[in-house]
């Protein structure tokens, strides 16, 4: 019975730790709500992508941060799809919507990498959209702001 | 007294006929011209008169001229006595300017020209022609 | 007269500039400034909302975290543990936002929430590197849980407190927005009360430069009236004639006596008509600078007064008039006619050779006629012949006679009385005076009269002869000292074209000079030697040549100079005797 637990726990470990913290849910749909495609990225997968930087300071952290991973074009596109625009969903199920212009115009990175670091949940991780805030001032303001979605948990690009 | 001859020129004709006139009565034969030309013409033609007196101004013509004209004839055309008679005012002139034995200023009494020619013929000498 | 000084006028000027300057800046710093506190208050606003915002997120994450406890403690399965980690793990990252986020700045002014709040991050911090060493499903597991629901209970009421505290704020911020929207803001408005009273400054300061000016415009206008008044005395005062014409119509509209005394007192008098149409054309005409004219005038009387004067442009009684001033120079032509005279007798005196031979003539040729009568009688000659020498005596007589008519003539002294005349006579008689000089100098002398006897001009005849005695006597005397290849020839012309008589004094010695062509009429200007002309003669000529309103001009023609007299043809009645 205990080693029972124990195995369920290490199982439990082995399949809930990287799904709870270190997986992002992708998701093409039509704009009718059918879908298209569907993916689940880890962080060795997110990795395996092209790696984009982004060194700036934010509104919600000290100093300049230097945020690394995927850039969100490279996400959009990964089966092939354009999509028009993104559904962001947090951990908090807090959801924002991103335009396709915003990643087609910018590079706007899909932080796997704080400072070099996998990003804990309480550091607003595993992962964090983020623009390059101090290269462009508008990206300061708060309807950007609500676009930099932390503790990504689901991207559901929406093909038109 | 009588027997000279005189040739008179100036373009006065009045003045000239009754010179001319006074000679005749005085015995003289007169020979009488208007125009220095006219006078120049008669001496070159031989008419050699034992006087010639002359208006100083003859129209345009300088009766000096005249004058100087008589000085070259030959000798036995030129003239005894040359005389000028003028109306212009001759102050400080004398006979002695113009190479002539007498310059007479008109109005002049022409006894006394008829005296003063007769007076120099008769010291000189010369004895009236005749003809 | 207002006169400033020129500072200040510069101050005056730059006032009302600086205020409108002024002015204009306090508008925009005033716009500015609302554009400012609009901004202002929607960052505050925004501030405020996200303040709230970080508070409630942290409040509902702790009350999630709750819940994942006490089912974590009710059944610690495996996945209630995993759900709890997470929970946790996202209470912890709301904390640090609370101070550290602009989104929560406000509730930086929340004294001691950095440190407190970061105490309870070492504590989740614990318990989230605890929770993973938990065993699922033991009693241990659900007891330690159990414990940290009263371990996380300050952090609820300190995250309760937080969110109140930004309620508040988001309360107080409601409050003063009010508050503002009741009371407009008291800058904005101060800025508006300056910009209005600078705008009053500008308006009145230019209603009191309008007024300063209106005094300057209004002195100036006194002064103009007054010196208008001056005028008007010094006009009256004048002794010389001074006559306003209005030139619409040519009528006097000012008359002073010295006026009124020459022609009449009352300006419809028809002589002011006379008056000013004849000084209109002598200044049209006349040759001398513009404005400027010589005329006769026969006054009301009978008497004739010679007039030179000018016309001139004045304003008067407030519009544009001809101020006509004429000076009556009767007594200086009288001077003239001295001068005249005396320039006279000097040529009598140069002509007296001449005339002594010209006398002398027929003297001789009645001394002659006498001496010849005298023989005749001493003959006892013939009665018809002496007769005819008295007769050319007689004839003789009269020739001297005439010559010393002529002398007379030129010799006396000039009236000043007008008459008709016959051109041609007049000039045959000037002729007649200088044939003899011209015989005796050799100069040939052509005359070419194209006028009929019957020509008649107005003016002094004598003078007149003399204008033409003079011409040829100077036409004469340019051959002298000249050495010429030629017969020296003087040609006199006269003809009549209509209204105007022309004659012509024309000779061939070379012409005048350009300098002295310039001033040829002027007094004493002469190219003879001192002691042969006084200067006088053309100057004099011209004299009488305007006295008769005639034109006397002098030019170089091929091969010599020639001198033009134009005079006005007289109609068959004088114009005098019909008036």
């Amino acid at each position: 019975m205990r080693q029972k637990a124990l195995l369920t726990l290490l199982l439990a470990l082995a399949w809930t730790m990287p799904a709870l913290a270190q997986t992002v849910a992708l998701r093409w749909s039509a704009k009718d709500g059918h879908s298209l495609a569907e993916r689940t990225l880890d962080l060795a997968a997110l990795d395996a992508l092209p790696q984009m930087e982004i060194v700036t300071s934010t509104p919600w952290t000290e100093g300049i941060k230097r945020f690394t991973g995927p850039t969100l074009l490279d996400l959009a596109r990964l089966t092939g799809f354009d999509p028009a625009t993104v559904r962001v969903a947090a951990l908090n199920d807090f959801v924002s919507s991103i335009p396709a212009t915003d990643w087609k115009e910018n590079s706007i990175v899909f932080s796997t990498r704080l400072d070099g670091k996998s990003i804990r949940v309480r550091e607003n991780g595993p992962f964090w959209i983020m623009y390059p805030i101090n290269k462009r001032g508008e990206f300061a303001q708060l309807n950007y702001r609500s676009r930099m979605v932390w503790q990504v948990k689901s991207l559901d690009f929406v093909v038109e | 007294m009588g027997g000279f001859s005189i040739l008179i020129c100036d373009d006065e004709t009045d003045l000239a006929g009754e010179l001319g006139e006074f000679f005749t009565t005085s015995g003289w034969s007169t020979i009488v011209r208007t125009t220095a030309p006219d006078a120049l013409e008669a001496l070159h033609g031989g008419l050699a008169p034992t006087c010639l007196l002359t208006d100083l101004r003859i129209g345009e013509f300088d009766g000096a001229e005249l004058v100087t004209a008589a000085r070259r004839l030959p000798p036995h055309l030129q003239p005894s006595i040359l005389a000028i008679m003028t109306g212009h005012v001759v102050d400080s002139t004398g006979a002695g300017d113009f190479g002539v034995d007498f310059l007479y200023v008109k109005p002049i009494d022409p006894d006394v020209v008829l005296n003063d020619l007769e007076l120099l013929l008769s010291v000189r000498g010369d004895a009236p022609q005749e003809g | 007269m207002i006169s400033w000084s020129n500072k200040a006028r510069v101050k005056l000027r730059i006032l009302p500039l600086a205020l409108i300057v002024t002015t204009v800046c306090l508008f925009a710093a005033t716009t500015l400034l609302y554009i400012w506190q609009n901004q202002q208050r929607a960052v505050m606003s925004a501030t405020v909302q996200g303040s709230g915002w970080v508070a409630y997120q942290a409040q509902l994450e702790y009350v999630k975290s709750r819940v994942e406890m006490e089912r974590a403690v009710a059944r610690p399965t495996g996945t209630a543990l995993e759900a709890l980690q997470l929970r946790l793990e996202l209470l912890r990252s709301r904390l640090p936002l609370l101070y550290q986020a602009e989104e929560g700045k406000l509730l930086n002014e929340i004294a001691s929430l950095k440190s407190g709040v970061q105490e309870f991050e070492v504590m989740l911090d614990t318990m989230l590197d605890r929770l993973p060493t938990l065993a699922p499903s033991e009693i241990a597991t659900s007891e330690e849980i159990g414990t940290w629901l009263d371990t996380v209970e300050p952090l609820g009421r300190t995250l309760q407190s937080v969110l109140m505290a930004a309620v508040a704020y988001n309360g107080d911020l409601y409050r003063r927005e009010r508050e503002l929207a009741a009371m407009p803001a008291i800058v904005p408005l101060a800025l508006l009360f300056i910009s209005g009273a600078s705008l009053a400054g500008v308006l009145l300061l230019q209603a009191w430069r309008d007024r300063q000016r209106l005094a300057a415009v209004e002195a100036a206008t006194a002064a103009l009236t007054a010196m208008e008044e001056n005028l008007r005395a010094v006009i009256e005062a004048v002794p010389a004639s001074m006559t306003v014409i209005d030139p619409r119509n040519d009528t006097v509209s000012f008359i002073n006596p010295a006026a009124a005394t020459m022609v009449d007192a009352s300006p419809d008098h028809p002589d002011w008509q006379r008056l000013i149409r004849a000084a209109l054309e002598a200044a049209r005409l006349g040759d001398g600078p513009r404005g400027t004219l010589k005329m006769t005038f026969a006054k009301a009387n009978g008497d004739v007064v010679s007039l030179c004067g000018t016309l001139c442009s004045v304003i008067f009684e407030g519009r544009a008039q001809t101020l006509l001033v004429l000076m009556d120079e009767t007594r200086v032509r009288d001077a003239d006619l001295q001068l005249l005279q005396a320039a006279k007798l000097a040529t009598l005196g140069e002509l007296s050779t001449a005339i002594a031979h010209e006398l002398n003539q027929p003297l001789a040729v009645i001394r002659m006629a006498v001496a010849n009568a005298h023989r005749m009688l001493a003959a006892d000659g013939d009665r018809t012949a002496i007769a005819g020498k008295l007769d050319r005596v007689s004839s003789q007589v009269e020739r001297a006679k005439s010559i010393i008519d002529q002398i007379r003539r030129y010799g006396r002294i000039p009236s000043d009385s007008l008459d008709r005349f016959s051109l041609r006579h007049a000039i045959e008689l000037a002729v007649g005076f200088v044939a003899q000089q011209y015989r005796a100098s050799g100069i040939r002398l052509t005359i070419q009269l194209d006028i009929p006897p019957e020509l008649m001009v107005v003016g002094e005849q004598a003078l007149f002869e003399q204008v033409i005695v003079n011409l040829l006597v100077n036409a004469r005397d340019a051959f002298q000292e000249k050495a010429l290849d030629h017969v020296p020839s003087v040609w006199l012309r006269a003809r009549s074209n209509g209204a105007e008589a022309v004659i012509e004094v024309e000779d061939d010695a070379g012409g005048i000079g350009e300098e002295m062509l310039l001033k040829l009429f002027e007094p004493f200007s002469t190219t003879k030697s001192v002691e042969k002309g006084t200067g006088l003669g053309l100057s004099l000529a011209r004299s009488v040549v305007r006295q008769m309103n005639g034109q006397i001009t002098a030019g170089n023609m091929w091969a010599g100079a020639c001198f033009t007299v134009v005079l006005p043809v007289s109609a068959a009645v004088p114009a005098r005797e019909a008036a």
